[in-house]
């Protein structure tokens, strides 16, 4: 698999606090990485990191193939486009005075796309009004216009959903996709607004007092999460046989347990088995979302 | 860097912080040309637009403070330096950028109070004598030192320190500070050897005559404090301005005041260069 971003064993220390341990990531290209964490999980300092705003203490990353200590770095980050935070936009000017600031500083030659980009992000009606005057939301759109100036090939957005209305964020989220699926946008996404992040996510990675606690494709996680019948049985060959004479998808957990992906008929179950010399010992129901996942995975409680 | 040059003259130019302290510069010049003009009408003496010429130079240091920390402020408070190294600027770049703007910031400004003077002050005053040219071009010569120094100063700190309130209120009371430093420093070296002798009438009428005496804030030649006074009255950027506005530089001094401000700028944007490289950004 190809990788847009890599990080080994990353560290950042803020004195004696550690923001960041030994984290390992791997962006795949052309993904939508959902980056998963609470808040002060580290985030926004890894986001920070990785797009040259702060320099790790300790470990590595590589962009498109460059080490953060290559010289080649700052040629890769040209293909970045990134809202770290806040949006970055000037407020004493439009948004069309912003990105015209952007298109100098990518050093793009015309400004003839900026109209198409503001209509992309639902603000071509903005005209005159600066950009002190523009809501959250509309600051949040404009920072992702700017973030797209220049068509990076790797968007890495921080809490893009804040301050978004339900519509906003519907919208971003119908923006993020057609970028992803139209023009191979690579995504990486920190969010905690999980519900959100499940409806675009390719790839997901969990953080957790700066450290990756798992990294999971959204298929892998589909499978973890869907609704399933866990069933518990003497023989678990007999299961499998009864289970594929009835057509049903199963995954064999154990020596006795299963999990049968399929709304089960308990009496003909029972009875099939029954046939096959095999106990039907216990038979629950159990289904998973991306948040009691992840609530399993880094632990409810605050610490 | 010339991307990084385009976007900042651009914004340069748009800026609000930036045409409040030429408005001010301007309308300090047109204010000492009118100065200058009630004095030639009350007095009837002959007064001419060079004489006001420089007369920037001591608030310099002040609105070059005020100018830079807030325009280079905006670039933390709105977070767009951001946009500046997350697309593969170097932060070297980044900063020589910064520092060239702001420099032509402050000399616009300085200009600008120049041009002032003249578009006034020559119709008012009338025009300067012959004999103002070559101090107008040593003169100018030693502001553009002095403007890049201020420049490099106040550039460094407003690169290192991402308060844009703090890093104005501190740069401009750095300023007002330099500035009274140097006014002591210069007052102090321009101390008499010693008081003259006078005479004075008592109320009753008695004639004393002190004599000449000593006076003990003169700085003896050739002493450390003497020497210390004199190197700082040459190497702060404040120092310069009053001699400028004075007009009191001397040839040999001239090539020293070059050279201490461009000790200055290396050591304030090498050392800023040095510390913005290491700066964990928000």
């Amino acid at each position: 698999m190809e990788y847009v971003l890599q990080t080994r064993a990353l560290g950042k220390r803020y004195g004696s606090f550690c923001a960041l341990k030994d984290l390992t990531m791997h962006v795949p290209k052309g993904a939508i990485y959902g980056f998963v964490g609470k808040n002060g999980a580290g985030k926004t300092t890894l986001i920070r990191v990785v797009c040259g705003l702060q320099k790790p203490s300790a470990g590595e990353y590589t962009l498109y193939g460059e080490r953060n200590s290559s010289r080649g770095i700052h040629k890769a980050r040209r293909r970045v486009g990134a809202v770290v935070e806040t949006p970055s936009v000037y407020l004493d000017m439009t948004a069309k005075d912003n990105l015209k600031e952007q298109y100098r500083i990518l050093g793009l030659p015309s400004f003839e796309d900026i109209p198409q980009l503001l209509d992309l992000v639902g603000l071509s009606d903005t005209g005159k009004k600066k950009a002190k005057h523009f809501s959250l939301g509309m600051r949040q759109r404009l920072g992702i216009a700017m973030a797209l100036a220049g068509d990076p090939d790797l968007l890495v957005l921080d809490e893009p959903a804040n301050g978004l209305d339900p519509q906003g964020i519907v919208e971003i989220r119908e923006l993020l996709l057609k970028l992803n699926r139209e023009r191979q946008i690579t995504v990486l996404i920190s969010s905690h607004i999980l519900d959100e992040l499940s409806r675009l996510a390719t790839h997901y990675g969990f953080i957790d007092r700066g450290h990756m606690v798992r990294e999971i494709s959204a298929e892998e996680l589909e499978s973890v999460c869907r609704k399933c019948t866990c069933v518990e049985v003497t023989d678990i060959k007999a299961l499998a046989r009864v289970l594929d004479a009835m057509g049903m998808e199963y995954q064999i957990l154990s020596g006795q347990t299963a999990d049968i992906y399929a709304k089960v008929p308990i009496t003909k179950l029972a009875l099939a088995l029954w046939e096959e010399g095999c106990e039907l010992v216990s038979i629950q129901e159990r289904e998973e979302s991306l948040e009691s996942y992840y609530i399993n995975l880094v632990g409810g409680g605050r610490r | 860097m010339s991307r990084l040059l385009a976007a900042d003259f651009s914004r340069l130019w748009k800026s609000r912080d930036f045409w409040t302290c030429a408005a001010f510069m301007a309308s300090f010049g047109a204010f000492m040309v009118l100065l200058g003009y009630y004095f030639m009408c009350r007095t009837g003496g002959k007064y001419s637009a060079d004489l006001v010429c420089f007369g920037y130079a001591k608030l310099m240091g002040i609105a070059a403070a005020f100018f830079i920390s807030l325009f280079w402020g905006t670039e933390y408070s709105d977070g767009t330096i951001r946009n500046k190294l997350v697309t593969g600027h170097e932060r070297y770049k980044v900063y020589l950028s910064g520092l060239v703007v702001n420099t032509a910031g402050v000399m616009m400004i300085n200009a600008i109070y120049v041009a002032a003077v003249f578009l006034l002050g020559v119709p008012l005053l009338g025009l300067p004598g012959t004999s103002f040219l070559p101090f107008a071009a040593q003169n100018g010569l030693l502001t553009v030192v002095m403007d890049l120094s201020f420049a490099a100063c106040f550039t460094m700190h407003s690169m290192l320190r991402q308060n844009k309130a703090s890093v104005t209120a501190v740069s401009i009371i750095a300023a007002l500070i330099l500035l009274l430093a140097s006014g002591y420093i210069r007052s102090s070296l321009h101390e008499p050897k010693v008081y003259e002798p006078y005479t004075y009438m008592t109320d009753k009428g008695y004639v004393i005559t002190r004599e000449e005496e000593p006076n003990p804030n003169y700085l003896e030649e050739g002493s450390v404090k003497r020497r210390v006074f004199e190197f700082l009255d040459e190497l702060l950027p404040s120092g310069q301005a009053l001699k400028i506005e004075e007009d009191e530089v001397t040839k040999e001094q001239a090539g020293r005041l070059v050279l201490y401000s461009c000790l200055v700028v290396l050591v304030s944007a090498g050392g800023g260069i040095a510390g913005f490289q290491r700066k964990d950004i928000k």
